[in-house]
């Protein structure tokens, strides 16, 4: 590959944004730099790197899916239910990704076969499976399944369901030398979905609907299994998420992740893709995801309160983002005097 | 240039300095369940003062959104940071048990205040009540504002922040109960929540008092949604013709209880509750013991008792360093002693 | 007459009625005037933010620090409130905030050359975070009673606010469909290049439409603060995607240029009744979101059904009589 496209590419200058910004707050405080804290740290935010990664697919259809974040509950809650009623966990874990999968199924169809734009149907499901997730305890309390919490089924929407084994603790309690399991996962996660989106047709589609949907109808691309596709690898990560974070949390809740949404945008967009379709690197997204995670764990590892984590990483975000594009007028500019100058000295 | 790495040196030498400094100090962190909310703030602050008092440091931070991702992200930094101590407020009961266990093994002393976790993965709970008390406390300070509460056809309904949350949902679960064991005549029309929205804790007793014109009390045992049913009644008329009460902070509703609409909320005094947590965390740093039975006095917050886990109906009890600590009262605010308090 | 028929706005409006006559069918207290009024008055603070972010959507761009823009407004006006400013300077200030913050992403994004959605989520942690450092972390409480007034101020028993919004939307609506200058958001949205090509002033226009947000939020702030009469940390939190989603329910469309004051107003309108409706009709308050998110899904699936329908229809007609279609068409 050449090194100078290599240089000149927006993942590489997110790599060396990485680099400085761990090299920077671990001068200020050096137990940042601790290699195990800082690992364990990226258990604090790898749902959000979980539903961030394929959200990108979504992204480069010029598509959005902001229902991730209640898919997550709903998943977690699933989970615990099926559990507490007497099923092997991790048979409950495949029953919960199944209904996780559903729900992704649910917006890629109604995304495919109608024209309402996707923030609005992603918003409506965002609700829908919210709703669905708070209600599914006491809807099988009123349809008279079993009590088991203290307060019965309906306690679980707001105790959590817990006690759950430690195989499935061990999920994310445990660590390969002095890697956490789920940051493993989620490198796999990547190398998959950026084989998907760069090597295979299906990919080359998802890029094709974000520049030209109408092009893409007349090349032949199945462009309904390609959008329900992109919509259902959304809804798993999202699911990866909800376990991730229902095994971190030692329980199922139906409200896990809700708060996780404005990150996981930022993440993707970040990461070099275009909210209108037709750009953006699975690699792009994951760097940009160690990037806004660490700065908040460097952030609050040098004492900066919350408040004004916000306030810097806005900022930041914001700069990081007009640097490249001055950056890219002043590339075009100097090519434009390049030419002039050479054309007239010819 | 040179001036810029001038200034960040200085601030590098600042940092170095600043946390040298206070290595060897005591380091306790208070966390709240979120940031920007008086009650906490006001929590924040008594702990705060109580640490100036003892001569130890201690930090009031946490997410700024309720969400257990965010205090699990505050615990696993303070850890790292090499605090003696963590009081929490805790947004799930078994939530935070990863963390705190990473915590302990690291040996941070972890305390909960106003929420509690799991009794096997903290010392003690500072306690402002348990759910029993808090639960009855909403029933009778409506019963109290009715003139004859056991006779009669009585409407009431509930309005908090959200299904999932854990503390106001037990609260509202004793309610309930006392209200189908004392008052069966008292019917509960409606359940509502408003998702700690302003603007929808305004909105949906709005629509609650319209939809139920003959609505005798609303209970409120949640920071917006008391201050929000209140506004709604004063909107449409009605303050003073309909028993408001529940959970809130003085400052709050000190406008509303001025002019009437709100006769009696209750609370318990959470500035003396983050001074309490403070001062028993510090307690354990140095090394203290102690046991259930044991009595001793905390200055600013009177005469506290160390009780067993039982009381908050829990069957786990650790022999040493393991129970829950009460605050000595709870305050029912009206128009009489509302002055007396300022957070 | 049959492009009237064909809108988004009056499907919108219709299936809002039909919601509030079904509504009415089990609890009479609907039809109530001042429970219409109190929904009208309820969303008013979402009515003004969206038809801010309307400006901005016309344009093909996006605004997420709306939300964040009122409170940072709400904030102000509080704060200078209780340290004993005249309201009238409170209100001011409260206004010029607002506008101010609007003009700090309209420059980012027009001359920083920083995507809309990145410059807004930006100054969205910048404006949250803002609001928590100026306040200290606290409420703002104990706001004197003046600026609770005009919430009770009533004329024709319709609260003051309400017939404030109207007029705002009135003035809206009428510049935006006859002054040329405003016809240059829709060009703008429609076609950039071509725009830019007759000599439409593109930047400026764009300038515009993020700084109306910010002014448009301000106002929000105001009516919001009047009505709740104590400032919560996250005051308007999340209101940025009701707005979003209040626009493309009335038709607003987010690839630009497209869509009217009055959508975007119904649109708002539609989103807060929901919630109202569902105490009506006594839907335990544990099924809201779901209820809420079938609802939105149903009628967004019924417009897109409807909208299919009538250009089915006309494609057949003018495939069997030319004329007849082309006289129905203008």
């Amino acid at each position: 590959m050449n090194l100078k496209h290599v240089f000149r590419s927006w993942e590489f200058a997110l790599f060396v944004l990485l680099v400085a910004e761990i090299a920077v707050l671990g001068v200020i405080n050096p137990t940042f730099l601790n290699i195990e804290n800082l690992l364990y740290s990226t258990l604090d935010f790898s749902h959000i790197l979980f539903a961030a990664l394929p959200l990108t697919m979504v992204i480069i259809t010029a598509g959005i899916d902001i229902s991730g974040v209640s898919i997550m509950g709903l998943t977690s809650i699933t989970l615990g239910l099926v559990w507490v009623a007497g099923v092997n966990i991790f048979v409950a874990m495949a029953i919960a990704i199944l209904i996780g999968l559903l729900a992704g199924l649910f917006n890629g169809f109604f995304v495919a076969n109608t024209d309402v734009n996707p923030l609005v149907i992603t918003l409506g499901t965002l609700f829908m499976f919210a709703g669905l997730a708070q209600g599914m305890p006491a809807l099988l309390d009123l349809l008279g399944f079993k009590a088991y919490g203290s307060g019965g089924l309906a306690a679980y929407q707001y105790e959590g369901i817990t006690g759950l084994p430690d195989s499935f603790i061990h999920l994310t309690d445990g660590s390969l030398w002095i890697i956490p399991y789920p940051f493993i996962a989620i490198l796999i996660f990547a190398a998959i979905l950026s084989l998907l989106l760069h090597k295979t047709r299906f990919g080359r589609a998802l890029y094709l609907i974000g520049v030209n949907p109408k092009a893409t109808i007349y090349s032949g691309v199945p462009i309904k299994k390609v959008l329900i596709g992109a919509y259902l690898l959304s809804a798993l990560g999202a699911v990866l998420a909800g376990i991730t974070l229902t095994s971190y949390f030692t329980s199922a809740r139906a409200d896990l992740g809700g708060d996780a949404l404005l990150p996981i945008i930022t993440t993707v967009v970040l990461g070099g893709a275009d909210i209108l379709g037709g750009s953006g690197t699975i690699l792009g997204t994951l760097l940009a995801g160690l990037l806004l995670g660490f700065l908040r764990q460097g952030l609050l590892a040098i004492g900066v309160t919350n408040d004004l984590i916000q306030v810097v990483t806005g900022a930041l975000l914001i700069l990081a983002m007009a640097t490249k594009r001055l950056a890219a007028v002043y590339g075009e500019f100097r090519l434009n005097r390049r030419t002039l100058s050479s054309k007239e000295r010819g | 240039m040179r001036k810029i790495s001038l200034v960040f040196a200085a601030a590098l030498i600042f940092a170095a300095v600043g946390t040298t400094a206070l290595a060897k100090q005591v380091k306790i962190a208070f966390i709240p369940k979120l940031t920007g909310v008086g009650f906490f703030e006001s929590g924040g602050k008594g702990a705060v003062e109580m640490g100036k008092k003892l001569g130890i440091y201690v930090k009031y931070d946490g997410p700024s959104t309720a969400s257990v991702s965010g205090q699990i992200e505050y615990i696993n930094n303070f850890v790292n940071q090499g605090y003696n101590a963590i009081a929490i407020s805790s947004l799930s009961p078994d939530g935070l048990k990863q963390a705190l266990n990473r915590a302990s093994k690291r040996g941070v002393i972890i305390l909960t205040w106003d929420s509690d976790v799991n009794p096997r993965d903290r010392t003690f709970y500072i306690s402002q009540g348990t759910a029993q008390q808090l639960g009855e406390l909403l029933v009778k300070m409506a019963a109290d504002q009715m003139k004859d509460p056991k006779s009669g056809h009585k409407k009431v309904a509930f309005h908090y922040s959200s299904p999932t949350v854990t503390d106001q949902n037990q609260w509202v679960v004793v309610a309930k109960k006392t209200i189908a064991e004392k008052y069966p005549n008292w019917e509960i029309v409606d359940t509502v929540y408003s998702n700690e929205d302003a603007q929808k804790a305004v909105q949906v007793p709005t629509a609650l008092f319209q939809a139920h014109p003959d609505l005798d009390a609303v209970i409120c045992p949640d920071a917006n949604a008391l201050p929000g049913t209140a506004q709604a009644a004063e909107n449409l008329g009605i303050a003073g013709k309909v028993i408001i009460t529940g959970f809130s902070t003085p400052n709050t509703m000190r406008p509303y209880v001025k002019r009437g609409t709100v006769k009696a909320f209750g609370l318990w005094d959470v500035v003396k509750q983050g001074k309490l947590a403070i001062y028993v965390a510090n307690m354990l740093v140095q090394g203290k013991k102690l046991h259930v039975g044991d009595e001793f006095d905390v200055p600013d917050v009177g005469h506290v008792k160390v009780s067993p886990n039982s009381i908050q109906g829990y069957t786990y009890q650790g022999d040493v360093n393991n129970g829950i600590i009460l605050l000595p009262e709870r305050v029912v605010f009206t128009i009489d002693n509302i002055d007396n308090y300022d957070f | 007459m049959k492009r009237f028929f064909k809108s988004r706005e009056l499907l919108i409006m219709l299936l809002l009625a039909v919601l509030i006559i079904i509504t009415g069918l089990f609890n009479k207290n609907v039809y109530k005037f001042d429970s219409i009024s109190e929904i009208f008055n309820a969303s008013l603070t979402l009515t003004l933010i969206s038809l801010g972010e309307m400006f901005v959507i016309l344009t093909r761009g996006i605004d997420v620090s709306v939300g964040a823009t009122a409170g940072l407004a709400a904030v102000i006006l509080g704060t200078t409130l209780n340290l004993g400013w005249p309201i009238g300077w409170a209100i001011l200030a409260a206004i010029i905030t607002g506008t101010l913050a609007g003009m700090v992403n309209a420059f980012g994004i027009t001359s920083m050359r920083v995507p809309p959605i990145i410059m807004t989520l930006g100054t969205l942690g910048i404006y949250r975070g803002l609001m928590r450092i100026i306040t200290g972390g606290s409420w703002i409480e104990n706001l004197p009673q003046s600026i609770k007034e005009p919430n009770r101020w009533d004329i024709l028993h319709v609260p003051f606010f309400v017939w404030m919004t109207l007029i705002v939307i009135a003035i809206t609506a009428y510049i935006t469909l006859k002054a040329r200058p405003a016809r240059y958001f829709y060009a703008v949205g429609d076609n950039e290049e071509g725009a830019y090509l007759l000599g439409i002033p593109v930047k400026l226009t764009q300038f515009a439409a993020y700084t109306l947000a910010g002014f448009f939020a301000a106002l929000a702030a105001i009516v919001f603060t009047s009505q709740i009469g104590f400032v919560s940390m996250n005051a308007a939190d999340g209101f940025e995607l009701k707005a979003i989603a209040a626009n493309v329910l009335g038709g607003v469309s987010l690839t630009g240029g497209i869509g009217t004051p009055l959508g975007a107003t119904i649109g708002a309108l539609f989103m807060t009744a929901v919630h109202s409706m569902l105490i009506f009709l006594g839907i335990p308050g544990i099924w809201d979101n779901a209820f809420a998110g079938i609802i939105l899904l149903t009628v967004v699936y019924i417009d897109y059904r409807v909208r299919t329908t009538i250009e089915l229809q006309q494609r057949q007609s003018r495939i069997r009589g030319e004329s007849g279609a082309v006289g129905g068409e203008s």
